[in-house]
């Protein structure tokens, strides 16, 4: 019963080491991971609001550690590498991490390193998109067993009204539960993209595959 | 017409009126003398005449009329079949006249062979009336219907919900040369009440004191018309009632009489609670003139309740509920499954409509946190705007009426919100995150009626961010335009505290 028991816990740690998001996070985020505590996170960001989007007169946005919501915002300061941040919690647990930053205020250089970054730990992405659904700029998603991680860029910005630059970093099950961006077989709007279209998302591929190529990734999709 | 033809008319419709029993009221005219005679009208129309002869030697020299309808009075004739009066004769016609309507006062001189040279003397006749009336149907054309039009009085202790009955000043005679006192009789009038049951029913003043019925001097009375209410009075079954209002007894004993009749009802509250709600609250019976609604969420269950004053028990059958469900009961349960504005009525014994009126939406989809999630391009935008809808209003408070929850301010808010994300974005991104961020709400308990307000708000707002508004100044000014129009949604509580708050327009 022992035995089955240390077997079980190894079993539990080999998952939540699996989980681990360290090496994804910006600087001063090293400590924040899917599958956190709200309670936690609130010890860590103090600064972070409740996420609502239109606060009734004297709603309070200062969390309240012993009752987790849906999701807690952080205005960042000029000095961070995003702007802002959002979490997503379901039942108290961590699910997303999502920081942003506005297109205007990042170089073409931040934005390759920032696929960069998540590349050298993950290898080639699982899937990249020029437009989709419910945006239109650039996404390139990794996916593992545990994770679900998209970097959004801006592309050519022809038609990009409302982009952003960011890294979005969920629990799998929960993206997939919101058909999150790249979680998703988007087949109906590849099917749609057409001639111009399609010479873009190619040409981006090229971009972001000779991007990670620079770091000794060989990412073939 | 000719004073030819309109004598043979009226010559033809006194006779029609003799075959269908003419009243008939003979007074002895002496010289300077006013008399008083009253003419008895039960219930319908009334046809009568009066005839005038001189005391002898005394002739009647002429009169003239002053009726308070013209319609109803005619004369002087003569004989039947004569147009014309005689010395000894002047036959006035009152035709089918109800109570209260028959007031007249006949003036005129006497004379006698050889009294050339003096004044004549006059005399004056005067047919006295007594007006007693259900409030809101005063006028004279109202009086056909008196005998029959039976109002329901409900039972109630809030004389604001009684029915109300007006009782004018009474038109009768004073001296001959001095109207401001009675000629010879008591000033004494009489109220009684009749009805089905026994103390079924008693009349308040408007102060809320019982108004004594029975024998009332006139000059007790500080003003006119005197208003009464009528209290129903509870534990008793319904019963029909009657009022009669008699005037002053002249040396006769005589007295002129109107009468009102109703019945006695039960006062029907209806009644509402939604699933959040730890009790009811009562729908204003008031509230038809006013736009009102109770906000639902779709799938929601509503008890509509009859709440009856009275502690009488009715029977099932007795309820009638119409409109988004049908049923008899006291109650009835009502989930709504469409989205849209329905109504519900209820009928109380056959009368005492009462109607709620509900707007039901429908909240599906993700909470705003899964929302940002999969739509990243408005990561930086949508705190912005929403700091800037929360600025505007604030800052704009006292102009847009006050109200930073759930009134004025509140809607305005909403609106502009959802105008510049429209504007910035697109009307469907705006009603997602609008919509998104209400699911959020309802998931941690915000109340029903405040979240069909702020959908309400939304929508207006994104008509205002697409209808071709070129700059924030142009939204502003739209969404302070729909405001006053009352096209935005408020609720009538600001507290709304049990979800107490009903929808209404903004400009209310």
């Amino acid at each position: 019963m022992k035995r089955a028991f240390m077997f079980c816990l190894l079993l539990a740690c080999v998952a939540v080491a699996g989980s681990q998001n360290n090496d994804l996070m910006p600087d001063g985020f090293e400590q924040i991971h899917i599958g956190m505590d709200w309670r936690s996170l609130v010890a860590l960001r103090p600064n972070a609001e409740i996420m609502n989007m239109m606060p009734d007169s004297g709603e309070a946005l200062k969390p309240d550690p012993e009752r987790p919501g849906s999701g807690l915002f952080e205005n960042l300061p000029e000095s961070a590498v995003f702007s802002v941040v959002y979490y997503n919690f379901e039942d108290g647990v961590l699910v997303a991490v999502m920081f942003g930053k506005e297109k205007g205020r990042s170089t073409p250089l931040e934005r390759e390193s920032a696929i960069r970054r998540v590349g050298q730990g993950r290898g080639e992405p699982t899937k990249i998109q020029l437009t989709g659904k419910r945006h239109d700029q650039g996404v390139i998603s990794w996916q593992d067993q545990n994770l679900h991680i998209n970097v959004m860029v801006p592309t050519d910005e022809a038609h990009a009204t409302q982009s952003v630059v960011g890294l979005q970093v969920m629990d799998r099950k929960y993206a997939e539960r919101i058909n999150a961006i790249g979680s998703v077989d988007d087949t109906e709007m590849e099917q749609a993209q057409q001639g111009a279209d399609k010479l873009r998302l190619e040409a981006f591929k090229s971009k972001v595959k000779a991007n990670l190529s620079a770091n000794g990734d060989n990412p073939s999709k | 017409m000719t004073k030819g033809a309109f004598g043979v008319m009226m010559i033809v419709m006194m006779s029609v009126a003799r075959l269908s029993g003419v009243q008939h009221y003979s007074v002895e005219l002496e010289p300077d003398t006013a008399k008083r005679q009253v003419i008895a009208i039960g219930y319908g129309a009334c046809t009568a005449e009066l005839w005038l002869h001189p005391e002898a030697p005394w002739r009647i020299g002429s009169s003239r009329i002053a009726a308070q309808d013209d319609f109803l009075w005619s004369g002087p004739y003569g004989s039947y079949g004569m147009s014309d009066p005689t010395p000894h004769l002047h036959r006035y016609l009152m035709l089918s006249a109800r109570s209260s309507r028959e007031y007249v006062k006949i003036t005129g001189v006497l004379t006698q062979d050889g009294s050339g040279g003096t004044p004549p003397p006059r005399f004056r006749v005067t047919v006295p009336a007594v007006d007693i009336d259900w409030a809101g149907y005063e006028s004279a054309a109202q009086e056909n219907d008196e005998d029959t039009r039976k109002l329901f009085c409900p039972v109630t202790n809030d004389v604001s919900k009684c029915r109300k009955l007006v009782i004018r000043n009474p038109l009768d005679s004073g001296k001959l040369r001095d109207d401001s006192s009675l000629l010879g009789f008591s000033p004494d009038m009489r109220l009684t009440l009749t009805s089905g049951y026994a103390d079924c029913f008693r009349l308040r003043k408007a102060n809320g004191t019982v108004f004594n019925t029975g024998s009332f001097n006139i000059h007790n009375i500080p003003s006119w018309p005197l208003e009464l209410y009528v209290e129903a009075l509870p534990n008793r079954p319904p019963c029909d009632l009657g009022i009669t209002l008699e005037g002053p007894a002249g040396p006769d004993g005589a007295r002129t009489m109107d009468r009102i009749i109703g019945t006695t009802v039960l006062f029907v509250d209806l009644e509402f609670q939604n699933s959040h709600m730890s009790a009811g609250k009562l729908i204003d019976p008031l509230s038809p003139p006013r736009d009102v609604r109770v906000g639902v969420v779709q799938g929601d269950t509503v008890k509509f309740k009859a709440k009856l004053t009275s502690t009488v028990t009715l029977q099932n059958g007795d309820y009638v509920w119409a409109g988004m469900q049908s049923g008899n009961g006291p109650e009835i349960d009502i989930t709504f499954s469409s989205v849209g504005t329905h109504s519900e009525q209820l009928q109380v014994l056959g009368c005492q409509d009462r109607m709620g009126r509900t707007t039901v939406v429908s909240v599906t989809g993700s909470g705003e946190a899964a929302w940002m999630a999969i739509h990243p391009q408005y990561w930086i935008s949508a705190p912005r705007l929403r700091d800037e809808a929360l600025a505007w209003a604030s800052n704009n408070q006292a102009a847009l009426g006050g109200g930073v929850r759930n009134g004025r301010a509140d809607a305005a808010r909403h609106a502009y919100w959802n105008a510049i994300m429209t504007f910035d974005w697109n009307a469907a991104d705006a009603e997602g995150l609008a919509t998104a961020h209400e699911k959020t709400g309802l998931d941690n308990g915000a109340p029903h009626n405040e979240t069909v307000m702020d959908l309400e708000n939304n929508a207006d707002g994104r008509a205002i961010g697409g209808g071709g508004s070129t700059n924030r100044v142009q939204l502003q000014n739209a969404v302070i335009a729909a405001l006053n129009a009352g096209t935005l949604t408020i609720l009538d509580d600001l507290g709304n505290a049990n979800e107490v708050g009903f929808l209404q327009p903004s400009n209310q």
